[in-house]
């Protein structure tokens, strides 16, 4: 029987982070080096990717960093192969990587549908079909993550498209779930609800374009509508990651965990 | 704020716990797991002697534990059950609402007695045990963690188990209920829904089912067929989900239900 702190040891294994420079990612790729995995950080922006290995490698941890499009399959190829490459094998691949641009669903066009949809849903396909290749391959199973969200079951407004791409993640992620089983790949999905990130900050100042409303009242009304009164850290989001990619969760395939201080309960 | 190192989200030390049913199977995995983090367990069963055995363990391995015998579906129990851990530990932080029954009977041969005592054991005792210690706990002004126990059979009926599927279905509702109640108090409560979990519980329904008559082919059906992962799961996976619910790893989930079922449900 493995005591808990080996449940929760990722020492020798590596995992893949998407979207690792800022945010969530951020505290994904910090919480698995913690754990003892090497992690390669994929960003779109290089610079952003940096700046997370620094912090890791300023705690003793690995990490590298690779500039790649969350959308493309040949930077899932080229981002796969530079894993094993740089630890020499794949573990776990948490597809975090995702945008929420603010649209009244009559404003929004085809080009920002696409792109979102690209992004969020075909990415991950396309990031978990390239490395689960590599994981059958090593014949050692494996850790698949997703980002999911809580508008991916339940709508707030303005982001149709978001909730098309999250609505399609967590069916997808049941999907590869099921078919990857027999291959000891286990797929499973976090389903965040408001969390304080320089995204969502971002998402804030659309919203304000739209709605007209003062960040202050958007606060409010997000707050009253979470049970738990508060808005949720990137660390609470990476923490439940952290569970999931552990041996801790080793008969769990094909769940979505909801990390939203209650608020699909309001 | 700071962020709290990995040791030290699964570190229970100082917190006090009660288990329902923590005398065998999935109940004792769990009160082994919490207290190898630092909890002390009050390990409530119905077997006295079962309960017993789970405290003479976890002494062995060190942890602090006590037994009392109680009934899951009793108030007075609860009231009971609570005073001892406030008495023995000084606090209650966390409730697991394990203890259950799940005869396999067809539904046309469930009777309105047995019917009653599924659902007073495994969602009236949830309710009753959830009720009384959040009182305690919203005394003590600390919050808490409620675990509750569902099931995959409160999600997608297997057949032959009708009122432990309604008993389930039950307990997931209410999970979500009581989350939103007691959030304000921040006494978060999560519910953990096994598959099928090869425990001593397990083998005597198999053995009773046999008696009443159903086939070796429908009893395989329901505990390991369709299962993706290939295998009937281990107390001790259930367990690992309960530790990550009342750890600090999860301080910002409430009203969740955590499928540990090997993917079942998925096929």
């Amino acid at each position: 029987m493995q005591t808990i702190a080996e449940l929760f040891d990722l020492s020798g294994q590596s995992a893949l982070v998407t979207g690792g420079g800022i945010g969530i990612g951020q505290a994904i790729s910090l919480r698995l080096a913690e754990a003892g995995a090497g992690i390669m950080i994929t960003d779109i922006n290089l610079e952003a990717a940096n700046q997370t290995v620094e912090m890791i490698k300023a705690s003793g941890g690995k990490a590298q960093a690779i500039q790649a499009d969350a959308s493309s399959a040949t930077d899932a190829k080229r981002t796969a192969q530079a894993t094993i490459d740089t630890f020499g094998k794949l573990d776990i691949l948490v597809n975090n990587a995702g945008i929420y641009p603010v649209s009244p669903f009559m404003e929004t066009s085809e080009t920002l549908w696409d792109r979102v949809l690209d992004l969020n849903l075909k990415g991950t396909f396309l990031y978990t079909q390239a490395i689960a290749k590599v994981m059958i391959k090593a014949d050692q199973g494996g850790k698949i993550i997703n980002m999911a969200s809580v508008d991916g079951i339940r709508p707030t407004g303005l982001v149709a498209h978001y909730n098309a791409s999250k609505g399609g993640v967590i069916m997808l992620t049941k999907a590869m779930a099921l078919e990857l089983a027999p291959h000891r790949i286990l797929v499973n999905a976090v389903a965040p609800g408001g969390i304080l990130t320089p995204g969502t900050c971002q998402t804030g100042d659309e919203m304000q374009k739209v709605t007209g409303k003062s960040l202050e009242q958007m606060a409010v009304d997000i707050g009253q509508r979470i049970p738990l009164g508060r808005m949720g850290e990137p660390e609470e989001v990476a923490n439940v990651v952290l569970f999931l990619t552990s041996a801790a969760a080793n008969y769990i395939t094909g769940e979505i965990i909801v990390v939203d201080g209650g608020y699909l309960l309001s | 704020m700071t962020t709290p190192s990995i040791a030290e989200l699964f570190d229970l030390s100082g917190k006090g716990a009660i288990v329902t049913g923590g005398g065998m199977g999935i109940g004792q995995a769990i009160c082994y797991r919490l207290s190898e983090a630092g909890a002390s367990v009050m390990v409530a069963d119905v077997n006295m002697d079962a309960a017993n055995q789970t405290v003479d363990e976890i002494k062995n391995r060190g942890g602090k534990a006590q037994a009392i015998e109680a009934n899951a579906a009793s108030a007075a129990d609860a009231k009971k059950v609570v005073a001892a851990t406030v008495e023995a530990f000084g606090s209650i932080d966390i409730l697991v609402n394990n203890a259950g029954i799940y005869p396999l009977l067809p539904v046309m041969r469930v009777e309105e007695a047995l019917f009653d005592k599924v659902i007073s054991v495994n969602l009236k005792g949830s309710f009753l045990f959830a009720q009384t210690t959040a009182e305690a706990m919203i005394n003590a002004g600390k919050g808490g963690k409620i675990i509750n126990l569902a099931s995959v059979d409160g999600l997608h009926p297997n057949g032959n188990a009708t009122p432990y599927n309604a008993s389930k279905g039950g307990v997931i509702m209410l999970t979500k209920a009581l989350a939103l109640e007691l959030a304000p108090h921040k006494i978060l409560v999560n519910a953990v829904a096994p598959g099928s979990i090869m425990t001593p519980g397990t083998k005597n329904v198999a053995a009773s089912a046999l008696e009443a008559g159903l086939t070796i082919e429908q009893l395989s059906k329901s505990f390991t067929g369709r299962i993706p992962l290939e295998r009937a799961g281990q107390p001790d996976d259930i367990a690992r989900a309960v530790l990550f619910m009342a750890s600090a790893a999860a301080d910002y989930t409430t009203g969740d239900i955590l499928l540990v079922d090997g993917g079942y449900l998925l096929s």
